[in-house]
């Protein structure tokens, strides 16, 4: 892989951390993130505060249509990420400067991409568009990225696996196995690379 | 390790409340932090307390004032802030706890002059999602007597206080008279031409990390001293969540940092006098 690491596709969430309404707190180089998929489908990746006093939105309430914060009720809409109700002044619309900063996001092979800066094209994954792996459970490491790339290289490991920058000394480890294997088999690979993947992180982390 | 001792003058020449003397075992003694520096501090046999820093054990000055010990690591004040009520003879004097939360005093004063969250944070209790505006009030900020005031302040509340067991529109009066405490006079629902008086003082541990100390001051001929602390308890404990979800920790006070309405009178008032003041402890000074 090769660019500005601003301007690259990351896994920053799977798609089943976003269930019915729920919203899911992620982080991405350094920057703190709130993702959420809208009743239409939508998801939704933003700054991870409240435009008014700060509070994080990741611990607000998706009701649908908009993301609520939970310290003053201000509500932001889906897709726009444009303030649209202020309930300490109920007769007054919110000043349009008040939109909360966005971040691009894709839907690929049951993962959430994300990036600081828009890139051009596909997240780079080697699997074609049609294939619906089996989504690993995300392994949080506190090692840099690069350490952890570099010590995933010498593993051959059978997964197609990217590591997501969380901020200088921490990343996450998101594998797929494609294709997934039969269900008879699921819950003895998702343990074979569990198991595989938290002694890597042990080895890193002691190795940090 | 290293401490990066408080290098604001303005916050170090400043009394600092350490515990509640209700707290202090007679003979005891405890541990705490204030502004990155570790202190001591006991109350000897015949009632008279100290306070010292635990490296070298230099003393320092001490002050019991509305039930609290303060103390100051600069040049102390002659003497803290008046709460003139604190006298009256009929009133439930104590402390409703001392709660450690994980953010800068001035987020935490700040939040505690803020009336917009009451429907949200505090549902059912001191606010509803069916009465959320904030009609128009007056903040003053006196020179003279270095302090800010918000005046005419109105809210609905389903259950103001403990004596209370109906919803009313509640005035509230707030003084800040001190960068990290604030005081609150409500109107009170047992004797109209009074106000409770409810006391936040902010124990700034470090830049991040504070003891939030709530003095109660209240009229209230019913209820057990228990039952107000829980009730003051339970507020507190639903603020304690937002603020430790606040980002930045510190207090920006930069106008342009966040974005406020006309709600936030106060809190723009508060932040510029901190501003004026030329207070760097807990907040993110206006790039120069």
């Amino acid at each position: 892989m090769s660019g500005a690491p601003d301007v690259m596709w990351y896994p920053v969430a799977a798609s089943h951390d976003l269930p019915f309404r729920h919203v899911f707190h992620a982080r991405l180089l350094d920057q703190e993130l709130a993702v959420w998929r809208a009743d239409d489908g939508f998801i939704n990746i933003w700054q991870n505060r409240c435009l008014h006093r700060g509070v994080r939105l990741s611990i607000g309430i998706n009701d649908g249509r908009e993301l609520k914060c939970q310290y003053h009720g201000w509500r932001y809409a889906n897709r726009t990420a444009g303030c649209t109700y202020i309930p300490a002044h109920p007769d007054r619309a919110p000043a349009r400067t008040i939109t909360n900063r966005v971040f691009p996001c894709v839907e690929r092979y049951g993962l959430i991409w994300s990036a600081l800066e828009t890139p051009e094209g596909e997240p780079a994954s080697g699997l074609s568009l049609d294939e619906n792996p089996l989504v690993l459970r995300g392994i949080a490491v506190r090692a840099p990225s690069g350490t952890v790339s570099r010590a995933l290289q010498d593993f051959h490991t059978g997964a197609t696996v990217f590591v997501q920058p969380t901020d200088r000394a921490g990343c996450v480890i998101r594998g797929l196995i494609s294709p997934a294997p039969e269900a008879a088999k699921r819950l003895e690979t998702l343990r074979h690379y569990n198991d595989m993947f938290s002694a890597l992180r042990d080895t890193a982390e002691q190795a940090a | 390790m290293t401490h990066q001792f408080c290098a604001d003058p303005v916050i170090a020449d400043l009394w600092h409340p350490i515990a509640a003397r209700a707290d202090i075992g007679a003979g005891q003694m405890q541990e705490t932090t204030l502004l990155d520096e570790p202190l001591a501090y006991t109350i000897d046999d015949a009632g008279n307390p100290a306070v010292w820093r635990s490296a070298g054990a230099q003393s320092l000055p001490v002050l019991e004032r509305y039930g609290y010990l303060w103390t100051c690591l600069g040049n102390a004040p002659p003497d803290i802030f008046p709460i003139p009520e604190y006298a009256e003879p009929d009133r439930r004097r104590f402390n409703a706890a001392s709660i450690g939360v994980h953010v800068s005093a001035p987020r935490a004063v700040e939040n505690f002059l803020d009336m917009s969250h009451f429907p949200y944070v505090h549902t059912g209790i001191l606010g509803d999602e069916t009465h959320t505006e904030v009609k128009e009030y007056d903040v003053e900020t006196s020179t003279e007597r270095d302090e800010i005031l918000a005046t005419r302040c109105r809210f609905f509340q389903p259950k103001p206080s403990t004596a209370a067991d109906h919803g009313v529109e509640v005035d509230y009066i707030y003084r800040v008279p001190h960068p990290y405490c604030a005081v609150l006079y409500k109107s009170s629902v047992i004797d109209e031409a009074r106000h409770d008086v409810i006391g936040i003082f902010v124990q700034p541990m470090t830049q991040e990390r504070i003891r939030a100390h709530m003095l109660i001051c209240v009229l209230d001929d019913r209820s057990t001293d228990a039952t107000i602390r829980q009730f003051q308890q339970v507020v507190f404990g639903q603020d304690k969540p937002i603020l430790e979800n606040q980002l930045p920790k510190r207090l920006p006070l930069d106008p342009k940092a966040e974005s406020p309405v006309r709600a936030d009178k106060v809190s723009i008032a508060y932040r510029r006098w901190l501003a004026h003041k030329g207070v760097t402890y807990g907040v993110i000074p206006v790039a120069a």
